[in-house]
């Protein structure tokens, strides 16, 4: 009886030691990966205090390389100072349903697709919740994302904005954007 | 014979406990790249992409367009242009290449050519798309022969995926006076 106790300490004790060095790995984890997702099926939804509407999205597919298409997302978000603090920064990628994830391109050569793609001609930047002001209240900010994808993998893409706060849950958008054939 | 039962499961634990400590691996085992090596002329799968050694070649001297302007590079060593194939990306990644050269030193890509066309510095990579990326090393030349491409996600990588590519047997059947990176 008296080695059994003993036994149940000892395993008690490892178990403690695992989960308390664990713990900062599985947290690290977590801020990193979004399998919280929150289905949202009208292009608005809202996280922890910010809302997020997906109010355009195209897809171009040019000529000479048929096989690509660029996608242009762009975002209009209302943001608090508590939903900028919860959020911490913003990220956004496209998944598809086999579970193949696309970042947005990042590079100079993209201001001109962006700007050629979105309807008034404007390219507003990445996602960024970045305090342009100490002093600013709420206020609507837009974002413009590029991605690079093939040409035949635009059906059933989901849209995911997330940020460090936040995950692993993200806000989830369905994605259909409309085609324009490039010559 | 009673002493002995005394004494014997200390010496034991001590020699256990002895042989753990000198096994253990040190802080950089525990928490470098999990490394796949591929041979010559297959492809090495990693977590997010796989990727096949294409084509190597070396120079004295390089040149490239950047930002309108023609840049020239030479070295007191040999310049090591690699390219590489990559296929089933299953996540938009940018790389870092390195060279470990026979003698075990690792070379990472040169800093004199950031931004030369399809370095994999400007390079970001995405699924569903087939592409090529290349690597440019100034080694001393007898780090060329029996050498390795190693090839990872750009930024900390611990415990992620390492791609070790073997190039064809010898040197590079090309050696250029002059080479000019073209896109």
């Amino acid at each position: 009886m008296r080695q059994l106790a003993w036994l149940a300490t000892a395993t008690l004790l490892f178990c403690t030691l695992v989960a308390f060095n664990g713990w900062p790995a599985l947290r690290d984890l977590a801020s990193n990966r979004e399998w919280r997702a929150q289905q949202v099926q009208s292009g608005a939804g809202s996280l922890k205090g910010l809302h997020i509407t997906v109010t355009e999205q195209a897809a171009a597919i040019a000529e000479p390389r048929p096989e690509r298409a660029a996608v242009h997302v762009r975002l209009q978000i209302r943001v608090t100072p508590e939903a900028r603090d919860a959020w911490k920064d913003c990220r956004v990628s496209l998944r598809d349903p086999h579970g193949r994830v696309w970042m947005p391109l990042a590079s100079a050569n993209t201001d001109g697709a962006i700007k050629m793609l979105s309807s008034d001609g404007r390219n507003f930047g990445p996602c960024s919740l970045y305090r342009r002001d100490e002093q600013a209240g709420e206020e609507t900010i837009q974002a413009d994302q590029l991605f690079l994808m093939p040409s035949d993998g635009l059906q059933g893409l989901r849209l995911y904005v997330s940020g460090v706060g936040t995950r692993p849950d993200a806000l989830s958008f369905a994605i259909e954007p409309a085609i324009r054939r490039l010559r | 014979m009673i002493r002995l039962r005394h004494v014997l499961p200390i010496v034991l634990g001590a020699c256990a406990l002895g042989a753990m400590m000198a096994t253990t691996p040190d802080f950089n085992s525990v928490f470098r790249p999990l490394r796949t090596t591929a041979p010559n002329g297959a492809a090495a799968h990693g977590r997010l992409l796989a990727v096949r050694f294409a084509d190597w070649q070396t120079a004295q001297q390089l040149s490239f367009e950047r930002y309108g302007a023609t840049v020239m590079r030479d070295t007191q060593g040999v310049f090591l242009v690699v390219e590489f194939d990559i296929s089933d990306v299953r996540e938009s990644v940018r790389l870092a290449a390195a060279w470990q050269g026979r003698s075990g030193r690792r070379y990472d890509q040169t800093k004199r050519v950031d931004d030369a066309p399809s370095t994999v510095d400007t390079r970001q990579f995405h699924p569903g798309l087939e592409d090529r990326g290349r690597a440019v090393f100034e080694l001393p030349p007898d780090e060329i022969e029996g050498g390795t491409l190693l090839l990872a996600r750009k930024g900390p990588n611990i415990l992620d995926s390492e791609l070790a590519l073997t190039p064809p047997a010898g040197s590079p059947a090309r050696h250029n006076k002059l080479l000019r990176l073209e896109p």
